[in-house]
């Protein structure tokens, strides 16, 4: 979901993800992970995958959301939101019964 | 952590992905988009190994199973395990051999003449039924017995103990049955070639142009004609030779042989 929030943003190459998600204190993502997941959001169509030339080295991957991603990305964010708000819930009235 | 070079990891990762059968047009991909992240990471100061990890063949799985599911082929690595199971089973044998032997020479000996006699002619019956039967039958389940009954029945023809001879026989088919269920387990299904999927690396001509997009396309294989698709986005002109690389539905998947 992450990642595919990132791509929503703009369009992103592997490493610049890892990168930005690393930056966000999502330090958990490996560098190993990250490409497998890719490949699993561009099978199911979420998005699409282009080379772009680089001045610095070989050509990078760049990555962009495809219409059923944006769907599929609403649909997690949504869910994201009402777990997240049943989590704070119970905890903010945790421990007091 | 084993220090790395981009390009060891590169062909590191190829050989895996080649070996467990994905596809040319993925490979290229997969070791495209590898190196302009190595290259990026060595730039920025990280080592190869850090974003690879030490297990570069699980790297290379993890990213290679979404491209073609789950492995179909053997890696060199399987192969070795293979040849231990293989060693295994060696090993087992010649223990097998070493306590007939001496079973054989310093053993046990059975006083009654006709009841060696008897039992020489059971376990031969045992073995050779038992040895049909493994025949007739699928599982591998018969011929540990039948293996049993034939180091029984050698103890039997030099007169040991008959309590040594069963002994032997229950140890010997359950060491086999053992060794061979797990050697078969390991060894994993065979995948048969059968239906459409006898034609997977066969080698077509297109007959009718292929067009992903269009959904159309036919090819002929050997000597019968198929709808076929394929993964890339360009057309296949017709008269263009054409390796299968899958099955789809009733659709052989393609890409050019070159």
């Amino acid at each position: 979901m992450c990642l595919l929030a990132l791509i929503a943003e703009e369009p992103s190459y592997g490493y610049e993800m890892v990168d930005k998600l690393q930056g966000r204190g999502l330090a958990l993502v490996s560098e190993g992970s990250i490409y497998p997941l890719l490949s699993r959001l561009q099978k199911k169509g979420y998005i699409e995958g282009y080379f772009v030339e680089s001045t610095g080295g070989p050509p990078r991957k760049y990555y962009r959301i495809a219409p059923p991603g944006r769907v599929r990305l609403d649909e997690w964010a949504t869910e994201w939101r009402r777990l997240a708000s049943g989590v704070e819930q119970v905890l903010n009235g945790g421990g007091r019964d | 952590m084993t220090e790395l070079s981009v390009d060891h990891v590169l062909e590191r990762c190829e050989r895996y992905w080649r070996e467990t059968g994905v596809r040319d047009v993925a490979i290229t991909d997969m070791r495209r988009e590898l190196e302009s992240h190595l290259r990026e990471a060595v730039a920025a100061g990280k080592s190869p190994a850090v974003v690879v990890g030490d297990d570069i063949p699980g790297f290379a799985e993890a990213w290679a199973a979404e491209q073609r599911g789950p492995r179909r082929r053997s890696t060199w690595n399987e192969v070795k395990r293979q040849s231990r199971n293989g060693r295994g089973i060696g090993v087992f044998a010649i223990l097998v051999i070493a306590v007939v032997a001496a079973l054989v020479l310093v053993g046990p000996k059975e006083d009654s003449v006709d009841d060696i006699e008897v039992w020489r002619w059971v376990w031969l019956g045992a073995a050779v039924v038992l040895g049909i039967g493994e025949m007739v039958t699928a599982g591998l389940f018969m011929l540990p017995f039948a293996i049993g009954a034939v180091v029984a029945g050698i103890l039997a023809f030099f007169e040991v103990a008959v309590w040594a001879q069963i002994v032997a026989f229950l140890a010997v088919s359950i060491g086999a049955l053992w060794g061979l269920r797990s050697f078969a387990w390991r060894e994993g299904e065979p995948s048969y070639p059968v239906g459409a999927k006898r034609y997977v690396d066969a080698v077509g001509t297109v007959i009718e142009p292929i067009d992903r997009v269009a959904g159309t396309g036919r090819v002929r294989v050997e000597t019968e004609q198929w709808s076929a698709t394929t993964d890339l986005d360009s057309v296949i002109e017709a008269n263009t030779e054409v390796r299968v690389i899958d099955v789809r539905g009733a659709r052989l998947v393609v890409e050019p042989k070159s």
